[in-house]
C-alpha cells in the first residue's frame, strides 16, 4: 500500500483538499504550454568570443519597444492638424507633466534604434550570419531597417518645425526626382503638389497606423525565423571546433541569454535617460510655408551620406540627370546589398567572399566619410 | 532552384542600364522651344555699341536697366527712328529725336512719363506721379531753375541708363545705399564748396547713429535714412519748428508727451529746435537714462541736480533702472533655463510685454513727470518678476530631475549588478556551461 493509500484510509472522512489557484495551471487546463515549456528549456544560444555582437538586435528590438510605449504617450496630446501641430507638441515639452522626457526620450530613442539597426545589419553582414539557411531572416531584416528610416522621415515632420518641414521638402523632392514614379511618389507623400497640412496628416497616419502594422508583421516573421533557425555562428570558429572535434559552447536561452540581454537593456535605458535630460530634443520655431528655406537645411543623419552624395554630382552626365543617375546608382547599390544572400551563398574563405567583404567595409568608410562631410559641410 | 550568383548580378545591371537608356527618353523634360518672338530692330544699339568711348557707354548695362524690363528702348526716352541704319535718318528730328537732354532738361526729360499718371499707370497702378513738381519744391530744385548746373538731378541719385527699381538691393535709392548716395556729393568737400552748409559731417554721424545700425545691423529697411528726414525728390532740411514734427512721423507718443510738457514752450522761448537739442540730428544714439543722469545727462545741460528738473530726471532715472535691472534678471534666469535644455520661448517670448514697458517708460520722460514713469514701469516690473520666478521654478525642476535620473542610474547599475551576480553564480553551479 502506497503512503498515499494509507493516508487517505486513514481519515476517510476528511474532505480532499482544494489545490491552491495557480495561474501557470489554470491557463495549462485549458492551452497546451508543455511544447512552450519545452521549447524554452532546451533553447540554446552559441556562446563564444563574437557573440556579444547578438545584443545589438535585442537591444534594437527594445528601443522599438521603447518607440511603441513612448509614441503612444505622446499620442494622448498631440494633434496632427498644421495649425495645432506645432502648438501641441509645445503644450507636450512645456506643460504635460514630464511631457518633454517623454518627447526627448523618443527622439533620443529614434535615433538609437536607427543606429542599433545599422550596427545589427553590418554585424550580420561582417559576420556572414545571411549565409543559408538565413537569407529570409537578412531580407527581413532589411525590410525592418528600410520600415525603421521610414518611421524616422515621417516622424521627422510631425512637430512642424522649420527644420523638419525643409528636411521634408527636401527628402520629398529627392523622391520626386526617381524616374518613372517620382512625380507619382511626390504627390502621393505630399498629398499634393508643396508640403501642406495634408503631408502632415498623411505622415501621421503612416507613422501611426501603416508603419507599425507593417513593421509588426515582418517583426513577428523575424523573429519567428530567428528562433526557429537560431543564432548563426562566425565561419572561422566553426572551422576552430569542427578541427578540434567539439561543438560550439553554448548557453541556455532561458535564463542566461535573457539576463544578459536584460542587462544590455537596463545599460540602454540609462543611456537613453541621460540623453534625454541632459540633450533635450529642441523644438525650434514652428514651420512656416511661405519663409524662405533657412541655410543649412540637412535630413536626418541616416539620409546624410546620401543628401551629400547627391550634392557631389554634376547637374548633366553625358546626357543624364545627374541626380537621377545618383538615385539610380544607390538604388543599384541598395538592391545589391539586398540580394547579398544569393550574391555570397557560399560565404567561406574565397576570393569572390572575400570581395564582398571588403566591399561592405567599402561601403561602411563611405556612409561614415559622407556622413561626416555632410556635417561639416554648410 | 535559386538563380546563380552571375546570373542576379548580370540581371540586375542589366536592368540598370537598360533603366539608364530608355529613361531620358521617358523622363525628358519637354524643353520649351523659346519662340523667336518678332521685335521692332533697335539699330541705336547696333550702331553705337561700335562706336566706343562715351557714345557706346549707354549699350552696355542697358539691357539690366528697369525701362529696358519693361519693353522700352533707346527711341523712348531719345527719340527718333531706331529701324534705320542711317543716321541722318534714326535722329531725324522729323521722326522726333530729341537727343540728349542739357542737365537743366533732366526733371523734364524724365517726368514726360513719370508725370504722366495714365501712362505710369500701366506699369504701376499706385505709382507716385509727382516726383518733378517735388523737386521743384527742393532745394536742388530750385537751384537748378536758377542756373546752378551741379545740384542733384534724377541721373545723380537714380543712375543713367542702368537705372532699377527702388526695392533693388543694387539700385543706389535702395534704403541701405541712400546714405552713400547722399554722400557722394554732400560728403565731398570740394564738391560742396560754396555752399552755405556748416559741416559736411552728416552722413559720418548719421553711420554711427541707432537709425543706420537699425538699417544695417538689424536690417529694418524701414529704418529712417537721409530721405525719411529731408524728403527724396523734395529735399530740404526741416526747420527748427518743423523738427519735432519730423521726428514725430515715427516716435508720435515721444511727439504727443513733448508737446504737452513745460519743454516745448521753454524751447519755444530759447528758439531751440524740438527732439535735436537733446538728440542731435544726424548722429542719434540708443536713448536711455543715462541721458538724464551722470556724465553723459542732457538735462545738466540746462539743469542743475538740485533743482526741480535736476530732481526730476534722477526720479524717472531710477524708476526705469530698476526695471532694467529686474528685465535683465529674467532674462537671465530664463536663459539659463533654456540652455539647461527647458523650451522657454513662451516666456520668452512673453518678456517683451515687460520690455514694450520699459520702452514707454523711457518715452514718458518727455512729460518730465516721475508720477506718470512710475506708473509704466510698476506693470513692467510685475511681469519681469513673475517670468523670473517661472524661470527659477523651471530650473528648480530641472535640479531635481537631475537628481532623480541620477537615483535612478544608481537603481539600473544595482540591478545589472544583480544580474551579472545571478548569472555568475548561475554558471558556476553549471559548470558544463562557460
Amino acid at each position: 500500500m502506497s503512503s498515499r493509500e494509507k493516508s487517505l484510509s486513514a481519515e476517510p472522512e476528511t474532505p480532499p483538499k482544494r489545490a491552491r489557484f495557480s495561474l501557470s495551471s489554470w491557463v495549462e487546463e485549458r492551452v497546451d504550454l508543455g511544447s512552450v515549456r519545452e521549447f524554452i528549456r532546451h533553447k540554446t544560444v552559441p556562446h563564444h568570443r563574437s557573440s556579444y555582437w547578438y545584443y545589438a538586435g535585442g537591444i534594437t528590438l527594445f528601443l522599438f519597444l521603447v518607440q511603441v510605449l513612448t509614441g503612444s504617450l505622446l499620442l494622448l496630446y498631440y494633434q496632427p492638424s498644421e495649425s495645432n501641430a506645432f502648438e501641441s507638441v509645445r503644450f507636450i515639452v512645456t506643460q504635460v507633466r514630464f511631457g518633454w522626457l517623454i518627447r526627448s526620450v523618443h527622439s533620443w530613442s529614434a535615433n538609437l534604434l536607427v543606429a542599433m539597426a545599422f550596427i545589427h545589419m553590418f554585424s550580420t553582414f561582417f559576420l556572414k550570419s545571411y549565409r543559408k539557411p538565413r537569407e529570409l531572416t537578412w531580407f527581413s531584416g532589411m525590410v525592418l531597417l528600410l520600415l525603421m528610416m521610414a518611421f524616422g522621415f515621417s516622424g521627422y515632420l510631425l512637430p512642424w518645425n522649420t527644420l523638419s518641414f525643409f528636411a521634408t521638402m527636401v527628402g520629398t523632392n529627392i523622391a520626386g526626382a526617381l524616374p518613372l514614379i517620382g512625380n507619382f511618389m511626390l504627390r502621393f507623400l505630399r498629398g499634393g503638389d508643396s508640403v501642406t497640412g495634408s503631408t502632415l496628416t498623411r505622415f501621421f497616419g503612416f507613422h501611426v497606423a501603416i508603419l507599425p502594422a507593417l513593421t509588426i508583421l515582418v517583426l513577428v516573421l523575424h523573429l519567428w525565423l530567428i528562433q526557429k533557425q537560431g543564432m548563426s555562428t562566425p565561419l572561422q570558429l566553426e572551422k576552430e571546433s569542427r578541427e578540434r572535434g567539439e561543438n560550439l559552447p553554448s548557453i541556455p536561452f532561458f535564463p542566461n541569454f535573457l539576463m544578459r540581454d536584460m542587462m544590455a537593456w537596463y545599460i540602454v535605458l540609462a543611456v537613453v535617460g541621460w540623453l534625454a535630460t541632459l540633450f533635450p530634443w529642441e523644438l525650434g520655431v514652428k514651420a512656416d510655408p511661405f519663409a524662405s528655406a533657412p541655410p543649412g537645411i540637412k535630413p536626418e543623419w541616416y539620409f546624410l551620406f546620401t543628401f551629400q552624395t547627391l550634392k557631389y554630382i554634376p547637374a548633366r552626365i553625358l546626357t543624364f540627370e545627374g541626380e537621377v543617375l545618383g538615385i539610380l546608382a544607390f538604388g543599384l547599390g541598395g538592391l545589391l546589398w539586398f540580394l547579398v544572400p544569393f550574391l555570397d551563398p557560399n560565404p567561406s574563405a574565397s576570393r569572390w567572399s572575400r570581395g564582398v567583404n571588403q566591399a561592405g567595409i567599402w561601403i561602411v568608410i563611405f556612409i561614415l566619410v559622407m556622413t561626416g562631410v555632410g556635417y561639416v559641410a554648410k | 532552384m535559386l538563380p546563380s550568383r552571375k546570373c542576379i548580378i548580370v540581371l540586375a545591371i542589366f536592368g540598370w542600364i537598360v533603366g539608364l537608356i530608355l529613361l531620358p527618353n521617358l523622363y525628358a523634360q519637354e524643353e520649351e522651344v523659346s519662340a523667336a518672338e518678332e521685335t521692332p530692330k533697335n539699330n541705336c544699339l547696333v550702331c553705337h555699341s561700335h562706336l566706343g568711348g562715351q557714345l557706346a557707354s549707354p549699350t552696355g548695362p542697358f539691357p539690366t536697366d528697369v525701362h529696358a524690363e519693361k519693353g522700352l528702348t533707346c527711341a523712348s526716352c531719345h527719340g527718333g527712328d531706331p529701324t534705320s541704319m542711317d543716321a541722318k535718318i534714326a535722329k531725324s528730328p522729323a521722326r522726333g529725336y530729341r537727343g540728349r537732354p542739357s542737365r537743366q532738361e533732366v526733371p523734364e526729360f524724365c517726368g514726360r512719363c513719370h508725370s504722366d499718371a495714365s501712362y505710369m499707370r500701366q506699369f504701376n497702378p499706385t505709382v507716385k506721379t509727382d516726383e518733378v513738381s517735388q523737386y521743384y519744391t527742393s532745394e536742388h530744385g530750385k537751384r537748378l531753375r536758377q542756373g546752378d548746373l551741379r545740384v542733384a538731378t534724377c541721373v545723380n541719385c537714380h543712375s543713367v541708363h542702368d537705372i532699377k527699381l527702388v526695392s533693388d538691393p543694387t539700385s543706389p535709392v535702395y534704403p541701405t545705399n541712400v546714405p552713400a548716395t547722399c554722400g557722394k556729393c554732400h560728403s565731398d568737400t570740394d564738391y560742396m564748396q560754396g555752399y552755405d552748409l556748416p559741416n559736411l559731417d552728416q552722413v559720418d554721424n548719421y553711420q554711427k547713429s541707432v537709425h543706420y545700425e537699425a538699417l544695417t545691423k538689424e536690417g529694418n529697411l524701414s529704418a529712417p535714412t537721409c530721405q525719411t528726414c529731408h524728403g527724396s525728390h523734395g529735399a530740404t532740411p526741416p526747420g527748427v519748428n518743423s523738427v519735432t514734427d519730423v521726428c514725430g512721423t515715427c516716435h508720435s507718443h515721444n511727439r504727443e508727451f513733448f508737446q504737452g510738457s513745460s519743454h516745448r514752450q521753454a524751447f519755444e522761448t530759447f528758439g531751440v529746435p524740438g527732439c535735436i537739442q537733446c538728440h542731435s540730428n544726424h548722429a542719434i544714439h540708443r536713448a536711455n537714462e543715462t541721458m538724464l543722469v551722470g556724465p553723459n545727462s542732457v538735462c545738466s545741460t540746462c539743469h542743475a541736480p538740485d533743482d526741480n528738473g535736476g530732481q526730476s530726471a534722477e526720479q524717472m532715472a531710477k524708476s526705469i533702472q530698476r526695471l532694467d535691472d529686474s528685465i535683465k534678471k529674467a532674462q537671465e534666469t530664463l536663459e539659463q533655463a533654456e540652455s539647461a535644455g527647458v523650451d522657454m520661448s513662451e516666456p520668452l517670448s512673453d518678456l517683451s510685454n515687460a520690455r514694450t514697458r520699459l520702452v514707454m517708460a523711457r518715452t514718458t520722460i518727455h512729460t518730465l513727470d516721475p508720477s506718470r514713469v512710475e506708473d509704466e514701469t510698476k506693470e513692467g516690473f510685475r511681469i519681469a518678476g513673475e517670468l523670473e520666478e517661472e524661470g527659477k521654478q523651471k530650473l528648480q525642476e530641472l535640479r531635481g530631475f537631475r537628481q532623480g535620473l541620477v537615483i535612478s542610474s544608481i537603481f539600473i547599475m544595482m540591478a545589472v549588478f544583480g544580474l551579472y551576480l545571478s548569472l555568475r553564480q548561475r554558471e558556476r553551479i553549471k559548470p558544463g556551461n562557460p
